[in-house]
């Protein structure tokens, strides 16, 4: 126990210090609680505005405890699906591990304290998906005192289950496919099989809303709460954590725990007989040493314009860290399919949808303005969804110092990782706009002048990201995962984009025509971007003094 | 030639990195730069090379101003870090062929010095795989190589021989001789004596931000008859 706790302390100290490095705070740091706050309060306001009505149809029916079930069910998926990344990163590719391996220490006391530290990273989750449904909860219901310790009481053990389920999964494809233990690997199945996951829930939720319509009806009918008894299917604590806090039975709650603790036994008793097995010799990587064929070193070995070269290298990179694959680029492929694919779904089954956009007079100048909107509006999302500029900096961790001694001036520098962010966009905004203009019938004029107005706004995005990560880049990290997932940068990208796309929509009625709305877009958005390269210009030199 | 006048450094308002620096080297000269953990060295190479800004003072890199005219000095140096964890996605090849690039080596001498080098450093069949899959030492040579191929006119080195094989180590050494024969200036940091006594025509002792001695290592045995260079060095940096 004791060596436990040592091992914990230290890993969640080190955990902390990679958050504050203990440098003197610039205004951003100092700022950027309170944006988060403030970015993140329209989210948690439709959380209790959608909790806020379920309510006022289930307390009626006595079925109030299917919305803490939901809210619990939805934070175990939240915490499961961030856990298949999370705990291959802190159990196995931690730059720790081989420090830890050599230490007199049971596999289970290392396993124990990774867990625990793991469950402080998910507190997240649990928070930003807890605190509205709670808030509208007790609002609607008003529960007694006790309600209170028995919800804290939950919550602090809400992320055990899932990320104990997460983590005897990791081990046991560690022990069963030993290939499965390089990093890289294991990096790109775990992204996919999360990816495949999050859509086999979407599918699944669908078919479940379906097919047991009827005895959701029943279960109704009984009241009572008789609905929770459905949650236990994922986690088999939620049912008893329900109970307890809807009927206050302190007996539930130690049975949901004494559930949570059987987890934990198991975990620690597969890890001892795993972890050690599975850990050693994980981070290391194969190699051919073959000697370079004639051919392939004279195309090695071209010369190439510096810029050029340079925004390959960014790309480069990219595409064979998996982290980076998954979150900066996969975007661009996965968000057309999973528009595209509820759209089909939706209009492919609805006769009338499908006579509704055909009877769309594509020609007319006011849809035009639409057209030329969503355009610009498809160039903000996707320029902003990848991450790329917004974490370019800080995506060099300690490594930065490279762009600071080698002969190319930091505004080129910029310029090309810039580029990159802007080739991967560019790919995004296309597959996004053909194959929507193909299924509506947009006529093809209209879909290229769209098509320029989500270029313009996407070289906007990805200098404004550029600036942002100039300024308050996230250099100090131990996994790759780090710079992109837990960085805050994003936020000042992603917000805005999102705002601007939907205020675009909102403008267009402000124009006596549509043409003088399509005129200042397109000028509001050029003098826009003059103004963003003009403003990373100007930073460069005195942010790249500061890192 | 390399002219440092007057530099100072201080992190955090309150800790004084390097207090009033003043060296000059020469070219053909191999500076061996000596001190104790944390007595400066890191710090004035990342001013050296424009990675650190300092407080107070000018350097210049064949009489380029590294503040004033960045770019240009850039292209005086080639710079290895004490860290030689870069770019490890990418494979050892396109690491070359990407400095090659940004400091413009025409195609046929960097694959002339690739071909050199790889042979000189037994790397040549680990240029097809990703430095990721490299040891420490492997590593280190590959950024060697990367400065190499760049052929600059100054070396700066931050601790060049760490995790190197004894072979690579001798290879290394040889080649600082050679170019300091060809007139070119070689400035390297290093905790190890021996080496500094083989290999240097001078050494600048560093301690608490301050140059202690700066000549050849024959005046400073001198001035300690008939005391080891390790008494002499452990001597030098206590009166800091």
């Amino acid at each position: 126990m004791r060596s436990f706790w040592a091992l914990f302390v230290v890993t969640l100290k080190n955990t902390l210090s990679l958050v504050d490095s203990g440098k003197k705070k610039s205004i951003w740091t100092r700022l950027l609680p309170a944006f988060l706050v403030v970015a993140f309060i329209p989210t948690l306001f439709s959380f209790y505005m959608m909790a806020q009505e379920a309510l006022k149809l289930l307390i009626p029916l006595q079925q109030s405890g299917v919305i803490l079930g939901l809210m619990l069910t939805a934070m175990s998926l939240m915490i499961f699906f961030l856990a298949i990344f999370l705990i291959p990163a802190v159990f196995y590719f931690s730059k720790d591990v081989e420090v830890l391996l050599a230490l007199p220490l049971k596999a289970h006391t290392i396993v124990a304290a990774k867990l625990a530290v793991s469950m402080i990273y998910e507190y997240v989750s649990v928070l930003l998906i807890g605190l509205p449904i709670l808030a509208a909860y007790v609002v609607n219901v008003q529960p007694e005192p006790l309600f209170y310790v028995i919800t804290l009481v939950v919550l602090i053990f809400a992320p055990l289950i899932p990320l104990i389920l997460a983590g005897l999964i990791v081990m046991v494809v560690m022990a069963l496919f030993p290939k499965a233990r390089n990093r890289d690997l294991f990096n790109y199945l775990s992204g996919f099989v999360a990816l495949a996951f999050a859509i086999g829930i979407n599918l699944s939720v669908n078919s479940i809303v379906q097919i047991d319509a009827q005895s959701m009806i029943t279960m109704l009918i009984q009241g009572n709460d008789s609905l929770t008894g459905i949650f236990g299917y994922m986690i088999p604590s939620i049912p008893f954590a329900i109970n307890a806090m809807v009927h206050l039975k302190v007996l539930d709650l130690v049975i949901s725990l004494a559930i949570a603790l059987g987890f934990i036994v198991i975990f620690l008793v597969v890890s001892d007989v795993v972890y050690f097995m599975t850990a050693v010799g994980v981070n290391e990587t194969g190699a051919s040493r073959k000697k370079l064929k004639a051919k392939a070193y004279t195309k090695m070995t071209l010369r190439s314009n510096p810029m050029l070269t340079y925004t390959f290298k960014e790309l480069k990179l990219m595409i064979r860290t998996p982290i980076y694959l998954l979150n900066n680029i996969s975007t661009v492929v996965l968000m057309p399919v999973i528009l595209l694919g509820s759209i089909m779904t939706g209009v492919g089954s609805d006769d009338e949808a499908i006579t509704a956009i055909k009877s769309i007079p594509w020609n007319d100048p006011n849809v035009l303005a639409y057209v030329l909107a969503a355009g610009a509006a498809i160039g903000l999302f996707m320029s902003s969804l990848n991450l790329i500029t917004v974490t370019a900096i800080s995506r060099e961790g300690t490594n930065v110092y490279f762009m600071k001694f080698i002969p190319m001036s930091y505004f080129k520098q910029i310029q090309a990782k810039v580029f990159s962010g802007l080739i991967i966009s560019f790919l995004g905004i296309v597959f996004m706009l053909i194959p929507f203009g193909i299924i509506l019938g947009i006529p093809p004029l209209s879909l290229f002048l769209s098509f320029i107005a989500a270029l313009l706004s996407g070289v906007l995005i990805n200098y404004i990201g550029i600036i942002v990560d100039m300024i308050h880049p996230k250099l100090v990290w131990e996994q790759e995962a780090a710079a992109v997932k837990q960085n805050l940068n994003a936020a000042f990208t992603m917000l805005p984009a999102m705002g601007l796309g939907v205020a675009l929509f909102f403008t267009i009625g402000l124009f006596p025509q549509p043409m003088w709305f399509a005129f200042t877009l397109y000028l509001i958005l050029f003098v826009l971007d003059v103004g963003a390269i003009y403003l990373a210009k100007k930073t460069c030199k005195k942010a790249f003094d500061q890192i | 030639m390399i002219e440092i006048t007057a530099v100072s450094k201080t992190y955090s308002g309150k800790v004084k990195a390097v207090n009033n620096l003043t060296l000059t080297i020469q070219p053909g000269e191999i500076i061996g730069f000596i001190g104790p953990n944390g007595a400066g060295k890191t710090t004035t190479i990342k001013m050296m090379t424009g990675i650190l800004k300092p407080d107070t003072g000018v350097i210049k890199l064949n009489g380029i101003d590294i503040q004033a005219q960045p770019l240009e000095a850039k292209r005086q140096f080639g710079y290895v870090s004490d860290n030689p964890d870069l770019f490890l996605r990418l494979k050892g090849i396109e690491y070359l062929n990407f400095m090659a690039d940004i400091y413009e080596v025409p195609v046929s001498e960097r694959r002339e010095r690739i071909d050199r080098y790889a042979a000189m450093f037994e790397m040549t069949t680990a240029l097809s795989d990703k430095i990721l899959s490299y040891s420490h030492g492997m590593r280190q040579k590959i950024i060697l190589m990367g400065v190499l191929i760049h052929d600059p006119s100054i070396w700066i080195l931050d601790e060049p021989l760490t995790g190197l094989d004894p072979q690579s180590a001798y290879s290394l050494k040889e080649t600082m001789k050679l170019q300091a024969d060809l007139g070119k200036t070689v400035f390297f940091s290093t905790h190890v004596l021996e080496v500094a006594e083989k290999l240097c025509t001078k050494v600048a002792i560093i301690n608490k931000g301050q140059i202690l001695y700066y000549g050849t290592l024959e005046e400073l045995k001198k001035n300690h008859a008939g005391k080891s260079l390790e008494d002499i060095f452990l001597e030098v940096t206590s009166h800091a």
